[in-house]
């Protein structure tokens, strides 16, 4: 296509009868199917793709992989946006609509970028020592903060339209990297049958071998290698192979989290599969395989457009079949570089020089370029490069044979492409992250694996073997190891024939380049491209005191964040080494963090979003509850009618209507969400007995008996009312919220410390619904429906329990009471909740039968002054402190809390004890959580009594009620207390009251009233 | 995510558990007479080393049974797995279990079911 | 940008409003079946494992003596809940009787045979796509060599805490309580949209 004058014949991925089309920055461009972005802008010439992150200076292209750091584009629009994806990692769709960053109003002419010409003002350490002092000069700065900080934008709209999805998964032998080691590792893993999983972050296994064009593996190509290989493993039914799929993070015991990006490249995306897929796979054996990354070498001008890393040059030429330049110069401190110049020249390019930073070259491929006519200028340096928004000169100096000073005049030369190596890095993030050591390679001037910690190896460049031949022995060695420590028996391969030049990998220690300008003077020469670090913020940092590799880092941000310090890290700790006066390995390294590269957070929730973010439990009565226009309230995980709003009501008047006629009437309750657990076996009485604070040994069978489940040290857990079924059979019941809790509470007693009780316990909340029907005219509803047992006072008490029928459904009806009124708990198999629930409806239509929900429940308890466990308690209140000393027994030897009861401090008087609180103005409904005093006008700090814990308009009453814990609450009965509130309102008056408002006398709960 | 072997269901992932804290914390009766701050001890110290720690975990979300791990806090290592009511075998738990200031603190010696 | 696919959206299946048939996106049919089993006999059974030559006759097979397993008799399942726990899957119906029975032949050990008919359902998941869609959700290692035909476990799917059974190559089933399995059948149609599902009626076992 015209527009891709950059475009070579060729290039191993490129599939030229696949032509595509696609924006950057609103401008049209083609590329080929196997492109990524940055190759097609490579091969349309375009270099200028975004501004960065600090100075807003112009960046272009330096790599061809995930460690990219300048090139981070904006792919999609409106919802389907996402930020800061390096164009180097962004497969090429038809339709791909990209757009630059961190500019305003264009990407070449951008406002920001004042900030370079003010960069004297903004030092390592700038925020910090600005925004330190004054402390209040925070709220102005932070505004400005705030719109210049962070790169990119999110997308607008705060649904993500695409799908996720998660999936687990194990296997024998994993291997990360699918690169020559790791493909030749995973074909000789796979011949043992086991499985086998091979994942690689890129659209095609081949790693390097991609751009090597000049090395042969059994005589064949590289590319037609791997081409082999991968089809030898996908006809492996034990291999599961995942191309365009990062490893980003390492966890304990070889937990591994892999990003596949599913759909991402595909246009139009099948709606069916997901965008992203997170892989979490538990593997006996990790084999890494991540190779390595060329590091930038570190010279003023460093990050123009332009500049390259040049084994990325050699990708682009080989793998993508684009020309990044037509006249390049080569800085080198290593033989690397040489294949990728050859590389250049090749494909048409004009290599003006290769500058060598080494006094003394030789090899293979110094001869091999001196034989093609390339000039080599030995014992040189690049000292800066320039350009407005592209490399257009470099000078050029003599350098002594250490690399740290200038010996003579510079030249310049004129250029549109700087290919740039100092040095190979091995990925170790992987081996970090498993908590793996590293150890000092002085031949190599890198960090390669130590010891490890996990079941995991390292092959190949990510060892620091960045011999090819070399990485296939390690990849035949590690596999047949961890074939074998899996169980699996496999034949080892011999190693493939390498035919290749010859590389004596020997880098020069060359951390920065000299300069003559001062320090912090001349061009900027960059360390960490992504956050905008320089050599002078190291050195500075190191000038004012920071000692700490750790604190280096955090102090000048370098190698943080989502780059991770991928072609940072190595520089930056050569520079912090030579301005603290160490080696390398003293100053050591900073820890790897996850993930290895950005990772989208759509995938990590996954399908743990909207209605499935949390599991939600429904009664057998929901779908009635919902068509009788019910509002549900979150119960734990349960969804529990809340009130039953009728056309035209407030949630007030509803409650009020619902609370009035379960005390004039009669209400009907779904109480099925209380747990139920079924106690049984010889020992359940003596069980019980610890369980609870008071006695259910002495308890009649087929009565019922209201308990208190205290924690060791004596505060309250949880209550509820628990029947005696038989002998040796108790039907107990909990809290909504507690039932999960008691059950595994009561099996850690047994299973722990009281193995000798026979005693089984088993959760039967789900087995049962419960309605509860309460009011003074709940007898003659349940006679209407025609229930077979008698209700009489004398054959049926408050507090016991009958089986029977309720329109003829088999039933246990409970007598026991949560409002104060005549109430009856009908329990039926659950099944049945429907049934019974509209049985009893229409038997009480005649008298007034109201559904009520769990706000009116809790006015009605309140009334009563029955705590709910949780709101009245806190884990900090004992049986005591709520005036319940009735309930706790003082015979029993023992039960749970007993002794913690008895410290000195329970008795303290200071204790926050519950009482009620009644306004002074009836009208007036204190906010739960107030916080109540003696006196409001004390000058701050006020004494603060405690908190108010439930509170409502009592519409029995007529007034307010409340429940409040007050510091010897007991004493103050009678006293007025006060309410202080926020806003300027005045503060409520109070007088502080017995907790129960309400028929205290219990003359109700037969169905009679006194009052 | 750690993977811990539950003794009867074999190994399974961190989620699927509840950790109950340290273990061989045995209960004095509630008729004990030692003090208020012997008694806090039993209640509310917890050892938090960096090593090896004897640890309760129970499988929650699987067959709900209660039983003791010899964990390494550091590596995570888990060094063994024992039935509740039993003492560590393994050489690092033994030496954790001996060592533990508790054996010869008053609330275990008002324990009358250690 | 996404095509919108008929009636999937993040939003509908969030609701828990996806339809009870979803097509293979690729045509052809569901890579995944549901049925709902809960109307059948269930019973908790607490006992200890050396009891088993007591009540084989009653239950038809004998109580799994491996953890993580199942017996079967016809259309019976005894399932290993623990070392001295086990779930009885009945036909709709026989629980009653049974429970009577065992608790008679056991009535001098201590035991508890629990009717959890209602507490518990019951789905059965067949076809190609059942492994992949319940490894969306299940940490256990579900390959076909390692989770077989014979073998439970109670596990974690998503948050819902399940018993799984292995019936064959492509045939599991999940029990829950009843109160999960709005949110879990929810769940399971989103994890299958991938694969295309159908849900059949209720049925008996």
């Amino acid at each position: 296509m015209s527009s891709q004058r950059y475009r070579l014949s060729g290039g191993t991925t490129i599939r030229t009868d696949t032509p595509l089309s696609f924006t950057f920055d609103g401008k049209s461009y083609h590329g080929y199917k196997g492109d990524t972005l940055a190759s097609a802008l490579i091969a349309a010439g375009v270099h200028l793709i975004g501004r960065s992150f600090k100075y807003h200076r112009p960046r272009g292209i330096m790599s061809a992989g995930s460690e990219e750091p300048n090139a981070l584009v904006r792919v999609g629009t409106g919802a389907y946006a996402e930020p800061n994806l390096k164009a180097t990692q962004v497969e090429l769709y038809d339709g791909l609509i990209a757009t630059s960053q961190n500019r305003f109003p264009s990407l070449k002419y951008d406002v920001g970028s004042i900030n370079s010409v003010m960069s004297q003002f903004l030092p390592a350490g700038f925020y910090y020592k600005t925004f330190m002092w004054p402390a209040s000069f925070w709220m102005t700065y932070e505004h400005f903060i705030r719109n210049a900080a962070g790169l990119g934008k999110v997308a607008s709209d705060p649904i993500d339209p695409e799908r996720y999805e998660k999936t687990h998964r194990h296997c024998e032998i994993l291997i990360a990297g699918g690169g020559g080691a790791g493909l030749m590792a995973a074909y000789q893993a796979a011949l043992s049958g086991q499985r086998v999983m091979l994942v690689d972050e890129q659209a095609e296994f081949g790693g390097w071998l991609l751009s090597d064009d000049a090395v042969k593996i059994d005589n064949m190509p590289a590319y037609d290698w791997v081409r082999e290989m991968q089809s030898l493993l996908s006809n492996m039914d034990n291999v599961t192979l995942l191309p365009r799929t990062t490893m980003f993070g390492y966890g304990d015991h070889n937990y591994i989290t892999l990003a596949e990006r599913v759909t991402d490249h595909l246009s139009p995306r099948p709606s069916h599969l997901p965008r992203m897929r997170l892989w979490k796979v538990r593997v006996a054996q990790v084999i890494l395989a991540t190779g390595c990354i060329e590091r930038p070498l570190v010279f003023g001008g460093n990050d123009l457009p332009g500049v390259m890393l040049a084994s990325a040059v050699q990708s682009y030429i080989t793998q993508y079949g684009a020309l990044p330049g037509s006249r390049a110069i080569i800085v080198t401190n290593n033989d690397t570089a040489y294949q990728a110049a050859l590389a250049f020249q090749n494909a048409g390019g004009f290599v003006r020089a290769i500058v060598d930073t080494r006094t003394t070259v030789k090899g293979a491929w110094v001869k091999a370029a001196k034989d093609a006519g390339i000039d080599i200028l030995s014992g040189h340096g690049l000292t800066g490069a320039y350009g407005i928004h592209h490399v257009g000169r470099v000078e050029i100096s003599p350098i002594t044979a250490d690399g740290r000073e200038i010996t003579g005049e510079a030249v310049h030369m004129d250029c549109d492409l700087v290919m740039m190596s100092g040095g190979l890095t091995p990925t170790v993030h992987l081996h970090s992250q498993a908590r793996g050591k590293l150890v000092w390679d002085e031949k190599h001037l890198c960090f390669k694996p130590g010891a490890t910690h996990e079941a995991e190896q390292s092959i190949g460049a990510c060892n620091g073997s960045f011999a090819l031949s070399s990485g296939l022995a390690e990849a035949i060695r590690a596999a047949t190891k961890a074939v074998k420590s899996t169980g699996g028996t496999c034949t080892a391969l011999s190693v493939p024939d390498v035919t290749a030049l010859r590389i004596n990998y020997a880098p020069m220690a060359y951390w920065k380049a000299p300069s003559q300008a001062g320090a912090g003077q001349g061009p900027k020469a960059f360390v960490d491209f992504q956050n905008d670090v320089t050599s002078a913020d190291i050195q500075l940092a190191v000038r004012e005191g920071y000692q700490s590799v750790e604190h280096v880092k955090r102090y000048t941000t370098t190698g943080m964040a989502t780059d991770q310090g991928k072609t940072s890290n190595m520089n930056a700790l050569g520079i912090l080494a030579d301005a603290l006066g160490h080696e390398i390995p003293d100053v050591g390294t900073t820890t790897f963090r996850m993930p290895y590269t950005p990772t989208s957070m759509g995938m990590i929730a996954g399908r743990d979003i909207g209605g499935l973010f949390d599991a939600v439990r429904l009664t057998r009565m929901d779908s009635w509850h919902r068509a009788a226009g019910a509002k549900f309230e979150h119960v734990g995980q349960w969804m529990r009618a809340w009130y039953y709003r009728h056309d035209g009501e407030t949630m007030e008047q509803a409650v009020t209507r619902e609370v009035l006629a379960a005390r004039t009437t009669a209400g009907l309750l779904d109480a099925s969400t209380l747990g139920k657990i079924d106690v049984r076996g010889k020992d359940a009485a003596t069980f019980l007995d610890r369980i609870y604070t008071n006695k259910f040994s002495s308890l009649a069978v087929g009565k019922c008996r209201y308990g208190l489940m205290l924690k060791d040290d004596g505060m309250v857990m949880d209550d509820g009312v628990t029947t005696r079924l038989a002998d040796e059979h108790y039907h107990m019941t909990t809290t909504t919220g507690g039932a999960a809790g008691v059950l595994d509470w009561m099996e850690e007693w047994l299973q722990t410390e009281w193995p000798e009780l026979d005693v089984f316990l088993t959760s039967v909340t789900e087995q049962w619904s419960v309605a509860t029907l309460s009011g003074p005219h709940a007898r003659a509803i349940l006679e209407a429906a025609d229930i077979s047992v008698d209700l009489s006072d004398t054959a049926f008490p408050f507090m016991s329990m009958k089986q029977g029928y309720v329109s003829g459904l088999p039933a246990r009806i409970f007598r026991i009471s949560f409002t104060g009124e005549l109430s009856y708990e009908i329990n039926v198999p659950a099944r049945y909740g429907v049934a019974l629930w509209t049985a009893l409806m229409k038997a009480g239509e005649a008298f007034g039968i109201t559904p009520y929900g769990t706000e009116a429940m809790h006015v009605l308890r309140a009334e009563k002054g029955f705590i709910i466990v949780g709101q009245e308690t806190d884990g900090t209140v004992t049986p005591l402190d709520l005036g319940m000393n009735w309930i706790v027994s003082k015979k029993k030897p023992d039960f749970i809390g007993k002794r913690a009861l008895e410290r000195t401090s329970m008795a303290d008087p200071k204790r926050k004890q519950l009482v009620g609180l009644r306004t002074d103005n009836p009208d007036d409904v204190i906010p739960e959580g107030a916080h109540a005093v003696l006196d409001p006008n004390q000058p701050p700090p006020i004494d603060m009594l405690g908190h108010v814990t439930s509170s409502y308009a009592s519409p029995n009453l007529g007034y307010s009620i409340a429940m409040a814990l007050l510091k010897g609450g007991h004493k103050l009965i009678g006293e007025t207390v006060w309410i202080p509130m926020l806003d300027g309102q005045k503060p409520i008056k109070a007088v502080v009251t017995d907790t129960v408002f309400y028929d205290a006398q219990g003359d109700r709960l037969n169905g009679t009233s006194s009052s | 995510m750690l993977q811990l072997p539950c003794p009867y269901c074999g190994p399974r992932d961190e989620l699927e558990f509840s950790c109950g804290g340290e273990a061989h914390i045995s209960r004095p009766l509630a008729h004990n007479k030692i003090s208020d701050a012997d008694f806090g001890e039993y209640l509310f110290l917890r050892d938090n080393p960096k090593g090896v720690f004897l640890e309760r975990w129970r499988h929650a979300s699987g067959c709900r049974r209660w039983f003791n791990v010899v964990r390494d806090t550091v590596s995570h290592d888990i060094l063994e797995v024992y039935a509740m009511g039993r003492k560590p075998r393994s050489s690092a738990g033994k030496n954790a279990y001996n060592n533990s200031w508790r054996r010869t603190s008053a609330a275990e010696a008002a324990a009358v079911n250690k | 940008m996404a095509q919108a696919h008929p009636d999937i959206s993040a939003l509908e299946a969030q609701a828990g409003r996806l339809p009870d048939q979803m097509p293979h996106p690729d045509g052809g049919s569901g890579g995944i079946v549901f049925t709902d089993l809960s109307t059948c006999g269930k019973l908790n059974l607490r006992c200890a494992s050396d009891v088993s030559s007591q009540i084989i006759r009653f239950l038809g097979a004998s109580l799994p003596d491996k953890a993580n397993s199942v017996t079967t008799s016809g259309e019976r399942r005894i399932i290993w809940l623990g070392p001295d726990e086990y779930l009885v899957l009945v036909k709709t119906g026989e629980e009653d009787s049974l429970s009577s029975i065992i608790s008679s032949a056991l009535s001098s050990q201590h035991h508890a045979a629990t009717i959890v008919t209602d507490a518990l359902a019951c789905l059965q998941l067949d076809g190609p796509a059942v492994r992949d869609v319940l490894a969306k959700g299940c940490a256990l290692d579900l390959h076909d060599t390692k989770f077989t035909a014979g073998m439970c476990a109670q596990t974690l799917l998503a948050s819902a805490s399940i018993t799984l059974l292995c019936e064959g190559d492509s045939s599991f089933r999940i029990i829950c309580r009843t109160s999960f399995l709005d949110y879990v059948m929810a769940w399971l149609k989103d994890a299958a949209c991938e694969y295309g599902y159908y849900v059949t009626p209720q049925s008996n076992i």
